[in-house]
């Protein structure tokens, strides 16, 4: 291998699988060295923790991009219908055209058949979108909030790995789980009933084996795959006109935490025992550099304790993608995508794994 | 097509006898046929390919001159038909790649780069990605005669940094 032209030896790393990659870069300090070259950057973006995007890219074509390499990722061919339902520990679970769950790391994955689902063909189905405006705010309601609906989790112990995809059901103050394991659909006989309707908007965040569902009065609704156990946390959270929130997961003291962003501020919230948002940060917006970037044009799509990235558009309809790193209180800007794209909010976390 | 006949000699001088259309998969080949310096009497020498890896080219290229006919007759072909043939010709470059070690493997890889047959090279390549498909490293090293120098602290540290990868 080592007496190959190196046109060549190119030739059969760009056909391996970013795995591969890792290993061969291990084997010895020629192979390390000459993988760190930036031409691999494009094909280990898979192998380090990210931010994946599925554009649907003018409805022609769909892109996976990462926030960590300025090039976009594989270009796929022209598909009407994508999603990323979710992702956990290094699974995507897509909706391309059909239904899989795809490791990108080792460039394998299974494709699941959801004929037996009620929900999910109402999810994938359905409307075109042809609100241009909200597509330029990123708010791309019709599709993305339907995508809101499902929960991926995967479970891994020593011995096995096993995977849960949850639909929530909502049906006015009623919610409904319909659950699969990938081949059979069926509806949970747990049901959970709320005094008032309020609306879910974002992905439902994955914690102590429970996902969670914030819904609009600051309430959470959680159920349990495993036990299939629901209940509703009555926090209580007053949101503002001028408001935008996020959920999520604070990975260094596991708890669900809530970003609120407002004309003048960023607070973080977090959830304690009591069910209560208690504010552990707040920072004005003067400190921070935003360009003039009001809130219509802002959309909060990941933190994890340390860093919230937020994406933000521009006259020029050009979409700008910014790590805020809250501690040290310093901004920088990832990359720039065309904000006409139905991606605002179908971005997810990625961290690489070998299941399988 | 015609099927002019045209003779290529290996490294150790073995001579093969292969029809026009087949030896055109190498593009440096078809460049001698176009500029008309292969004399039909005289055989093409081919100085970096010893015999037994020209047989496994040649065995190659009239498999896919084959093929590429098929393409041309049957245009109208329907979609189940088109996909029948790919898997009949990805079936045959499996068996035929399987046939091989890797030390041959990488000798038809230069052969085909020297020659020229993008799609040969491709093939070679992939085959060669797919075996190191869920190998670890020490088994990387093995197969390809890696040496090692890394220290075991440094090893240890690049294995930390991709556990995932590992675990």
């Amino acid at each position: 291998m080592n007496d190959l032209p190196l046109d060549l030896l190119d030739e059969i790393l760009f056909k391996m699988e970013p795995k591969s990659l890792v290993m061969i870069q291990c084997t010895n300090k020629s192979f390390h060295s000459y993988l760190s070259d930036p031409k691999f950057d494009k094909y280990f973006s898979w192998a380090r923790p990210s931010l994946f995007n599925l554009f649907n890219y003018g409805r022609t074509h769909t892109l996976c991009c990462f926030c960590d390499s300025i090039s976009p990722g594989n270009e796929l061919q022209r598909f009407k219908d994508c999603y990323t339902f979710g992702s956990c520990s290094g699974l995507l679970l897509l909706y391309i055209d059909r239904l899989f769950i795809a490791n990108p790391a080792t460039k394998r994955f299974r494709i699941l058949d959801h004929s037996g689902s009620k929900l999910v063909p109402k999810i994938v189905g359905g409307d075109e979108i042809l609100d241009k405006d909200a597509c330029y705010r990123g708010s791309n309601i019709p599709h993305l909030k339907r995508a809101m609906c499902v929960g991926f989790v995967v479970n891994r112990n020593q011995t096995t790995t096993r995977f849960k995809i949850v639909c929530i059901l909502e049906m006015e103050m009623v919610y409904g789980f319909e659950i699969s394991d990938g081949d059979s659909w069926r509806l949970s006989k747990t049901t959970i009933t709320t005094s008032s309707k309020s609306d879910l908007r974002m992905k439902p965040v994955y914690l102590d084996d429970t996902l969670h569902w914030l819904r609009d009065d600051g309430s959470i609704i959680a159920f349990n795959p495993e036990t299939e156990q629901a209940r509703l946390i009555p926090s209580r959270f007053h949101q503002k006109n001028d408001m935008s929130l996020l959920l999520a997961r604070d990975d260094k003291i596991n708890r669900l935490t809530l970003i609120s962003w407002t004309t003048e501020t960023i607070s973080v919230y977090i959830l304690l025992e009591n069910s209560e948002w208690t504010l552990t940060k707040r920072i004005k917006k003067e400190n921070i550099y935003m360009d003039g970037t009001n809130r219509e044009r802002l959309h909060m799509i990941a933190y994890d304790g340390k860093y919230l990235v937020v994406k933000t558009y521009k006259k020029d309809r050009i979409g700008l993608f910014h790590v805020y790193d809250i501690e040290a209180n310093t901004w920088t800007v990832l990359w720039s995508t065309p904000s006409l794209t139905s991606s605002a909010r179908d971005l997810s976390e990625f961290t690489p794994s070998k299941i399988l | 097509m015609s099927s002019n006949m045209i003779m290529l000699k290996s490294s150790d001088g073995a001579s093969f006898e292969i029809e026009e259309a087949a030896a055109r998969k190498s593009k440096i080949i078809a460049n001698m046929i176009e500029v008309e310096c292969v004399d039909e009497d005289k055989a093409i020498p081919l100085q970096n390919v010893t015999g037994n890896i020209l047989a496994l080219v040649i065995e190659y290229c009239n498999k896919h001159i084959v093929d590429d006919d098929d393409d041309v007759a049957t245009e109208e072909a329907s979609e189940e038909e088109e996909e029948a043939k790919k898997k009949k010709v990805d079936d045959w470059e499996a068996e035929f790649m399987n046939s091989m070690s890797l030390e041959t493997m990488f000798e038809l890889l230069l052969a085909a780069n020297y020659l020229n047959i993008k799609s040969l090279i491709d093939l070679v390549c992939q085959t060669i990605a797919n075996n190191i498909k869920d190998k670890t490293p020490e088994e990387v090293r093995k197969i390809f005669s890696i040496e090692n120098d890394f220290t075991p602290e440094e090893e240890e540290e690049i294995r930390k940094e991709n556990a995932w990868a590992f675990g």
